[in-house]
């Protein structure tokens, strides 16, 4: 009992750190990304390669994974962040599927479809309750930074531009900038999720970095509130409770994922019909489009 | 083995012309991306197969009425979802999230009902016709005659019926077209029914091919919106060239690279169009919009 | 006196119709211009080139001697011109004070490496900023309301707003289009109170407006432009007795009727 609620409170605190880099973005600066699984698998896969296979230690793996994302990311924000909105998930729709196939298909370097296993624990790792008090820890951490970050000079610019970027730009700053610059430093964030995220289970395979698994991270920060502190923490625990809920209930396992993701898109269509800002509140998605100039 | 190629990618632009057909024309009237369009062409092959081989019905009468449906799926979805969103004041976004939450719903109803492996029409493989060192079926037949059709039937509705002279205006600008009392609802509704129709079919005649899965209509629509945006969306004849270009690059890479790349190259070639004209090969008249 | 802008010869197309043809512009330091005109001169769009929102097909633009034609809108803004928009904008789900600290063009600490590591740096700066603010929230009579998102200001107030953040940005051109439309007359005072801290502060006002006795109250002088050009310069007297504006005014509202 004591094992199980550690290994919730580890999966919790490596999906805020996830939940919360999306939100960076999402919630933040309007820019809803659909690559975040993949992102999240970079890091996974840096640890898995570096540390798991090649025996790096386990610091300079999780570095290299989270600057490999940290570039994914860049590659497809150069071009797509002179893009508004729809044009921008489209394009992180083009990294998801990119990352997805080089984990799937460059097999001896990810291990193709298999994966890769065997990726010993690190010693801070080494009981459930220390990775508890390591994920939580790190959850604490990014969440600050992210608070930090948001209610900083800079994260002043990136909510406006979710606002208006028109005015942003009447008001002397760039916008092409900050969106990249937010964009990576979300990727870094979601891959240094990743990297923890391996070590813990000891595995990586591509079906856990799937499209449908972006969809679902994005569902679960809107869920639960976006641009706010609390809202992707709501988010992460409905990703980690609802599939705990459902075990419960004594769904069978080969149907529980697909009722999973109809309760994921439910929940989604009714929070945006009925309380845009999200469970716990926060941005709320209502205002009005600015048709451009 | 080049002429196969070049066979295999025509028939694959055909149907990503038919699923980018009506992506567009939904989006040409309602201004937002509606990814729940991947869930309507499954459905349609779900449909047809079960109209079929449950009710008895006959395939060509089951592929009717199940494209029937399907524009009625589109024009229940706008009802449902889109349009009490828009009453709330929502911007393209929002619309386009909720569009992700339907596909959800959707694709895992679909995966619970009719399972997850791969179901086919019966009776199997047609016959199929050989010339050249290419192999033709008469369903590949069918679907280059159904996508050129569709095409010109589109091209034939906007530029001469007062229906695509109405769709043009609310295209161009909904609250202007209110206000000189066109009823817009049922311009986005009979796009919503063409469109979501336009689905349907090309599910069905995928799924005749090559058999339906759950998850055929994410794929077959993110094809379909590389076509629209690489063509730009909104011109007709954008969208023709880049479904020949997407249907021939996906089959010709497996020449250069294995077919397990086939779809990181058409997403590159996103990215890469993306990078240099945001807006397609349609790109001036897009960048005229002020 | 010194040529603050300057625009020659500037010619926009939108399709087939022609909004700006051939326009010439000069703009001094410390005047405050009215631009008057019927709908569909070319007004905002004259405006729009200016802050490098819509480029020009052809002409110069000049902004303290320097060809910022080709400049987009961000580095016009930084180089000191700000415009508002004719249907309000503003941050709208920001609150007030946020708005108004965007506006201030101290842009120090905006790097996300300062934003984490130097902290206390820009939490002091930031408390000298926000003192300024309040103060310009007081000439609003708004400085109870700094907390509010600015999407919760009545319509009048969020006009107010979009004034005092081109008063808070410093910028030595403001680019007003329509500040007064749609206000009460008790909103009417206290936009003019924030036009007149512009003028005081010796910026450069362009205001497009047709409240003609508030352009007599403010303005230097009034430009009236028609068909993509200035058509008069002077005073608003002798602009009611010009026979083209008269023309061109009835031809407008003929046009409306």
């Amino acid at each position: 009992m004591e094992a199980y609620f550690y290994h919730l409170v580890v999966l919790g605190g490596v999906y805020i750190v996830l939940t919360q880099s999306l939100d960076l973005i999402s919630g933040h600066t309007g820019l809803m990304s659909i690559a975040h699984s993949a992102l999240f698998g970079i890091g996974a896969y840096g640890v898995a390669i570096f540390y798991g296979q090649m025996h790096y230690p386990f610091i300079v793996a999780w570095l290299i994974g989270m600057v490999l994302a940290g570039m994914a990311g860049l590659m497809v924000g150069l071009p797509s962040l002179r893009l508004r909105g729809d044009y921008f998930v489209i394009a992180t729709f083009a990294l998801q599927v990119l990352c997805f196939n080089f984990m799937n298909n460059v097999s001896n370097v990810t291990g193709g479809t298999l994966g890769i296993t065997g990726i010993p624990t690190p010693w801070f790792m080494s009981t459930t309750a220390r990775a508890a008090l390591v994920c939580s820890s790190l959850a604490l951490l990014f969440s600050f930074i992210k608070w930090v970050l948001t209610r900083s000079p800079f994260g002043r610019v990136l909510n406006c531009i979710r606002e208006d970027e028109d005015l942003v730009m009447a008001l002397g700053r760039n916008p092409v900038g900050f969106k990249i610059a937010a964009f990576m430093i979300s990727a870094v964030m979601a891959a240094a999720a990743g990297g923890i995220y391996a070590a813990y289970v000891s595995f990586v395979d591509p079906t856990t970095f799937t499209v449908m698994d972006s969809i679902a991270i994005l569902c679960a920060v809107i869920i639960g509130g976006s641009g706010s502190t609390a809202g992707p923490v709501f988010g992460a625990l409905i990703l980690i409770g609802l599939p705990e809920i459902l075990r419960f209930v004594g769904l069978p396992y080969s149907v529980a994922s697909n009722v999973r993701q109809i309760i994921y898109g439910m929940l989604l269509v009714l929070i945006l019909m009925f309380r845009p800002g999200g469970v716990v509140g926060g941005f709320s998605f209502d205002i009005r489009e600015h048709t451009r100039l | 083995m080049l002429s196969q190629a070049v066979v295999n990618g025509l028939i694959a632009a055909s149907t990503y012309l038919l699923v980018a057909l009506g992506f567009s024309l939904i989006y040409t009237t309602s201004r937002f991306f509606h990814f729940a369009h991947g869930a309507v062409i499954t459905l349609g092959a779900y449909l047809a197969y079960s109209i079929n081989s449950q009710a008895g019905v006959p395939l060509l009468g089951a592929a009717v009425i199940s494209v029937f449906f399907c524009g009625l799926l589109g024009v229940l979805m706008n009802h449902v979802v889109y349009n009490r969103l828009l009453r709330k004041g929502a911007g393209s976004l929002v619309l386009m999230l909720a569009s992700f939450g339907i596909y959800l719903i959707f694709e895992n109803v679909t995966t619970i009902i009719w399972g997850a492996s791969t179901l086919g029409f019966s009776p199997g493989l047609p016959s199929s016709i050989c010339k050249w060192h290419a192999c033709i079926t008469r369903i590949h037949i069918l679907t280059l005659a159904i996508a050129a059709v569709s095409w010109v039937f589109l091209a034939i509705l906007f530029a001469r019926s007062r229906h695509g002279l109405l769709m043009r205006a609310v295209a161009e600008s909904r609250e202007l077209a209110t206000a000189y009392g066109i009823k817009t609802h049922e311009i986005v509704d009979a796009s919503f029914f063409i469109g979501s129709a336009f689905a349907g079919l090309a599910g069905i005649l995928m799924a005749a091919d090559v058999g339906m899965t759950p998850t055929m209509g994410l794929h077959a629509l993110m094809m379909g919106v590389v076509v629209a945006i690489v063509g730009g969306i909104g011109s007709l004849r954008g969208l023709l060239l880049a479904s020949l270009l997407v249907g021939l690059v996906r089959h010709l890479s497996i020449f250069v690279v294995g077919s397990q790349w086939q779809d990181s190259i058409v997403f590159a070639l996103l990215l890469v169009v993306l990078l240099k004209s945001p807006w397609g090969f349609a790109s001036d008249a897009a960048a005229q919009e002020v | 006196m010194q040529v603050l802008l300057s625009a020659s010869g500037i010619f926009k197309n939108f399709g087939r119709a022609e909004v700006l043809r051939g326009l010439q512009i000069e703009v001094k330091r410390g005047e405050t211009i009215g631009l008057m005109g019927p709908n569909g001169a070319g007004k905002t769009t004259l405006f729009n080139v200016i802050s490098g929102f819509i480029l020009p097909d052809r002409g110069k633009v000049h902004f303290l001697g320097r060809d910022i034609t080709s400049d987009p809108p961000y580095k016009r803004a930084r180089s000191g011109i700000y415009r508002t928009f004719q249907r309000v904008r503003i941050a709208e789900q920001m609150t007030i004070m946020d708005n108004l600290l965007l506006a201030f063009q101290d842009r120090a600490y905006e790097r996300p490496m300062s934003a984490l590591c130097r902290i206390r740096d820009w939490l002091a700066l930031e408390h000298t900023w926000r003192r300024r603010a309040f103060e310009l929230l007081k000439e609003m009579n708004l400085e109870s309301e700094k907390g509010r998102l600015a999407r919760d200001l009545s319509y009048g107030q969020q006009k107010l707003l979009s004034l005092a953040l081109g008063i808070a940005s410093d910028a030595k051109l403001m680019l007003l289009d329509e500040p007064l439309a749609g206000l009460s007359s008790s909103m009417v005072d206290r936009a003019i109170n924030l036009i007149k801290i512009m003028v005081r502060k010796r910026s450069s006002i362009i205001i497009i407006e047709h409240n003609t006795s508030f352009l007599e109250q403010m303005c230097d002088y009034v430009l009236f432009m028609a068909q993509g050009q200035i058509l008069y310069q002077g005073n608003l007297q002798e602009l009611r007795e010009h026979p083209g504006v008269l023309r061109s005014y009835l031809g407008g509202q003929m046009e409306l009727a």
